[in-house]
């Protein structure tokens, strides 16, 4: 059964926004998850991307995910990762980027080291 | 010289290089062989016993004993690969980490050859073999090395897109701030630091082939280097 894709948000008020990623995160769904991000980063918030639903995670949703948080960085903003699925995980731990990504074990953990 | 070397014989029909740990005496060296059917690639593989050296070989082995699973040209079939994993002996016995590795590395090799062998969506299918060796590696009996099914086994991806080789990567820089806002190239980097050996083939008489070998005993936090640089 394929797993399909899903993103969940969180109030519009929030900052950081919550962002709750599911499924598959390939190409085509790692298109989504870029656009939702910038509509987020254009309203000045910060971003806490939910990966713990992540069932499958390609090199474009790793791409994704990189050229988010320089994005995020470049505006003067934070984007942290939080939750990490095993399959995340295992891809993240592969090309050392839990060297240079800001990961939290948990939401709420990585929610309190944004909020404004 | 090598690199002069490389892109001076690369256009030609029939050689390709190939790179591995197991390649060659000098760890990380690139060894040159040829991709025709000729005396001198026969010796080699005598001398080397390397099952890599012969990829039409490989594939005949695989459509005689190998387990197949046929990728419709989208990206969207490639979800196939974890459910086909799942679903067959022995990577039935593999831990979750290595299961999610593996299906990764597998879904990148595919994906590169649906976008730059094919160029995206189109009617028609390509071929990802498992075939199983015993655990000599020479494969003459096809037993399983029951203690570790996986050691010495390889997969086979059989296309007949546009040719074409990784020998030219280099292994992204994260240090480099242009590499996060690019971010792509990274599927490279995932299937040569899950597969113990990468061999690209293309443009042989049945296809473009590549051939992979996993061994999940590798997947150590030590072993996640560049391979077959």
């Amino acid at each position: 059964m394929l797993e399909s894709f899903y993103l969940s948000k969180s109030k519009e008020r929030d900052d950081p926004v919550v962002l709750r990623v599911g499924g598959r995160l390939d190409a085509k769904s790692a298109s989504h998850l870029v656009e939702t991000g910038q509509e987020i980063r254009s309203r000045g918030k910060n971003l806490v991307l939910n990966l713990s639903r992540v069932t499958f995670i390609a090199s474009s949703g790793v791409g994704s995910i990189l050229a988010m948080v320089e994005d995020f960085h470049i505006a003067g903003l934070e984007l942290s990762l939080a939750d990490l699925s095993p399959a995340v995980e295992a891809v993240i731990k592969l090309l050392n980027l839990d060297q240079f990504l800001p990961i939290y074990a948990d939401e709420p953990n990585a929610v309190a080291a944004l909020e404004v | 010289m090598i690199r002069f070397l490389k892109k001076l014989l690369s256009p030609v029909a029939g050689f390709h290089v190939e790179s591995g740990r197991n390649a060659s005496n000098h760890p990380g060296d690139l060894m040159w062989v040829a991709n025709r059917e000729t005396a001198r690639e026969t010796r080699h593989q005598l001398q080397t016993g390397d099952p890599f050296c012969d990829p039409l070989a490989r594939l005949t082995e695989a459509r005689t004993r190998g387990r197949r699973l046929s990728l419709p040209i989208r990206l969207e079939s490639l979800a196939r690969i974890r459910e086909w994993l799942e679903k067959n002996d022995p990577f039935t016995k593999l831990d979750a980490g290595s299961m999610h590795l593996l299906a990764a590395a597998l879904h990148e090799a595919s994906a590169n050859i649906i976008e730059h062998g094919y160029g995206g969506t189109r009617a028609g299918e390509f071929e990802l073999w498992w075939v199983a060796r015993t655990g000599s590696g020479n494969g003459e009996d096809g037993r399983l090395d029951c203690r570790n099914p996986l050691k010495n086994s390889y997969f086979l991806i059989l296309d007949h897109g546009m040719a074409f080789s990784a020998d030219d990567r280099e292994e992204t820089d994260f240090m480099d701030p242009e590499a996060w806002r690019r971010g792509r190239g990274l599927g490279l980097d995932i299937i040569f630091r899950v597969m113990t050996r990468v061999a690209y083939r293309p443009a042989t008489t049945q296809g473009n082939i590549t051939l992979l070998a996993f061994d999940p005993g590798e997947l150590t936090s030590n072993e996640r280097q560049l391979r077959h640089a």
